[in-house]
């Protein structure tokens, strides 16, 4: 990767690359989604990422850089840092954890106000769907506030990210997206 | 003028005069002595020194410059340190770094970081001195000012650059213009500008005193990914990804010269020591040196079997490359092959001499930096020792100006110092 690559990837090369940040709470699953989108092998243990990670993946005939930005409270204030040029956003959510889908509601709300992000497809990605206890899909949009959105195109996606259910349709849903 | 201090420069050899002219402005003045060796007699070099610039040798300095000349004779003297330890790990950064400079006396030296911030540290005790807030986005390059290091400058992607003062950490000057990332920033010898390139396909000169905007570079087509000064701070080079480099005088709105001959991005374009001979480093497998007296054609092409991702020369005039093919090459002043340095795993992404010119330092992303014989006919090529510890991929590297301590920075979120 390299500095030079991160600038690389900074700009807005042709029309067939884009730039997708990947973003949510800690323990989500990010980074394990992004290791599924680059067909990678999905490790039993991820530790936390205290950074980003990039990946450039190949759909539909699109180029897609994507980042998976650390989901840790501390560094959440930065994920600013990257949204500068992007096309998609991904925002995970840990629908085993109800406990904590307060604290996804809000920071979704912080990323709906921020000024780059403006006009830009979402797509929410209900993980860990592989659990029990997990909520389904329809409910995680319906408290996230997703449902109310009017201003831009949105998606939820109910996934699970280790065993890979219903990324494929994620990924569809942003290159179709992409591509009107 | 009145002359305040004088520098001294070990690798190359030279000497910095700063004087305080009239009107309370200060000057730098800096002259190399690329002749003086272990064996110079040191009366003779002071001579020759006396003839060439009779109105800075004057009678009354020569007993001081006779004495700082048997200090640098005696710095060349000493064999060069090649074992090196983990000294400490700086690690107070919340995200990855970027970028790293040393202040000249080595005590110093300051980190760049996804965090938005620049921290400078104690080399010696690893302690944070300061940390210099301000920047809304990724503070990407940050460099002291030479020789004087009691300035740094910081370069954003919040598309400003911001002049701090060292001892205090106070923020001097933001300067505005740019319409997108800064990746390069750095002082003329003097201290007086500051030249900024950018996203934005821009080269910037600023007064470093007013933070205003003195000239601008306009004419790449592209990013503008490297700029550097001249020794007298009369040109300035830049290096973009439209495949050129072009060569600024600072007066004029056109470039004097424009390096064509690359097929792909630049990664870097830099300076030698005597400011003659450019470098330039791309993404179409190759670096070509050229001569500013002639820059119709380069005068050679260095091959890598990938992208040439750095470049750098030593003061005796050989130059190192490095490539994502994970090799780094070492080539004689001549464009000939010396070595091939194979051992990483990963692409290289920096490569730099010990100020000496006796070892290479490679950082890359396999995780580790190495260094390398480069001086030693027999040896060359040799790789001395790996420099372990980081948990993520290595993004810059720096040798501090006596080559006694080295700086790595990581996607881990921190900075080791061997020594």
């Amino acid at each position: 990767m390299g500095l030079l690559s991160l600038l690389r990837k900074l700009r807005s090369s042709s029309e067939r690359d884009l730039r997708i940040v990947l973003v949510g709470l800690d323990n989500s699953g990010k980074t394990t989604i992004l290791r599924q989108f680059a067909n990678e092998e999905t490790p039993q243990v991820t530790t936390p990422t205290a950074g980003f990670n990039i990946k450039s993946i190949q759909s539909n005939n699109l180029n897609l850089n994507v980042w998976d930005l650390g989901g840790n409270s501390k560094i959440r204030p930065y994920w600013k840092n990257y949204f500068e040029n992007t096309d998609v956003l991904i925002f995970v959510v840990d629908s085993s954890d109800r406990k904590r889908m307060a604290e996804s509601t809000s920071e979704f709300n912080e990323l709906l106000k921020d000024e780059k992000l403006q006009n830009v497809p979402i797509i929410v990605l209900a993980n860990k769907q592989d659990l029990n206890s997990s909520m389904k899909a329809s409910e995680v949009a319906e408290i996230i506030g997703l449902v109310k959105l009017k201003d831009r195109e949105w998606q939820i996606q109910a996934c699970s990210a280790i065993d890979g259910t219903g990324l494929k349709e994620a990924m569809d849903w942003i290159c179709k997206c992409m591509k009107k | 003028m009145k002359l305040q201090k004088i520098y001294l420069r070990y690798f190359p050899p030279g000497l910095a005069f700063n004087y305080i002219k009239n009107n309370n402005t200060e000057e730098v003045k800096c002259i190399d002595v690329f002749d003086l060796t272990i064996k110079s007699d040191i009366n003779m070099v002071v001579q020759q020194l006396k003839k060439r610039e009779p109105k800075i040798f004057t009678k009354d300095i020569l007993p001081q410059v006779y004495e700082l000349l048997e200090k640098m004779q005696n710095k060349l003297k000493e064999p060069p340190k090649n074992k090196f330890y983990l000294y400490k790990t700086l690690q107070t950064h919340i995200l990855p770094l970027t970028n790293v400079d040393f202040n000249r006396s080595g005590q110093k030296c300051i980190t760049g970081s996804y965090d938005r911030t620049c921290r400078i540290w104690n080399v010696e005790t690893g302690d944070e001195l300061n940390v210099l807030k301000g920047h809304e986005n990724v503070v990407f390059s940050v460099k002291f000012n030479y020789p004087k290091c009691d300035k740094i400058v910081t370069g954003s992607f919040d598309k400003t650059a911001k002049i701090w003062n060292v001892s205090s950490g106070a923020l001097l000057n933001t300067l505005y213009g740019h319409t997108a990332e800064i990746v390069s920033a750095e002082f003329n010898k003097n201290s007086n500008m500051v030249c900024t390139s950018s996203m934005d396909g821009t080269a910037i000169l600023w007064s470093t005193e007013t933070a205003q905007e003195i000239n601008s570079f306009r004419q790449h087509s592209a990013e503008v990914i490297s700029c550097h000064f001249n020794g007298l701070g009369s040109l300035v080079i830049t290096g973009s990804f439209d495949e050129t480099a072009m060569v600024w005088d600072i007066r004029e709105k056109n470039p004097v010269h424009i390096l064509n001959g690359h097929d792909a991005e630049l990664s870097n374009c830099i300076w030698n020591a005597s400011y003659n001979l450019i470098a330039t480093s791309s993404l179409d497998h190759t670096a070509k040196i050229w001569d500013l007296r002639q820059t119709k054609s380069s005068l050679f092409t260095l091959k890598h079997n990938d992208e040439v991702l750095d470049v750098s020369f030593d003061y005796t005039g050989k130059i190192a490359t490095c490539s994502s093919d994970c090799t780094a090459k070492v080539w004689k002043e001549n464009g000939d092959q010396m070595a091939t340095l194979e051992g990483h795993i990963d692409e290289i992404s920096k490569v730099s001499f010990s100020p000496n010119g006796c070892l290479l330092l490679t950082c890359s992303a396999d995780k580790t930096a190495r260094l390398w014989n480069v001086n030693d006919e027999s040896e060359n090529g040799i790789c001395l020792q790996i420099l372990t510890g980081h948990e993520n991929e290595l993004f810059s590297c720096a040798f501090n100006y006596t080559g006694d301590a080295i700086l790595t920075a990581s996607k881990d979120n921190t900075c080791k110092l061997y020594r």
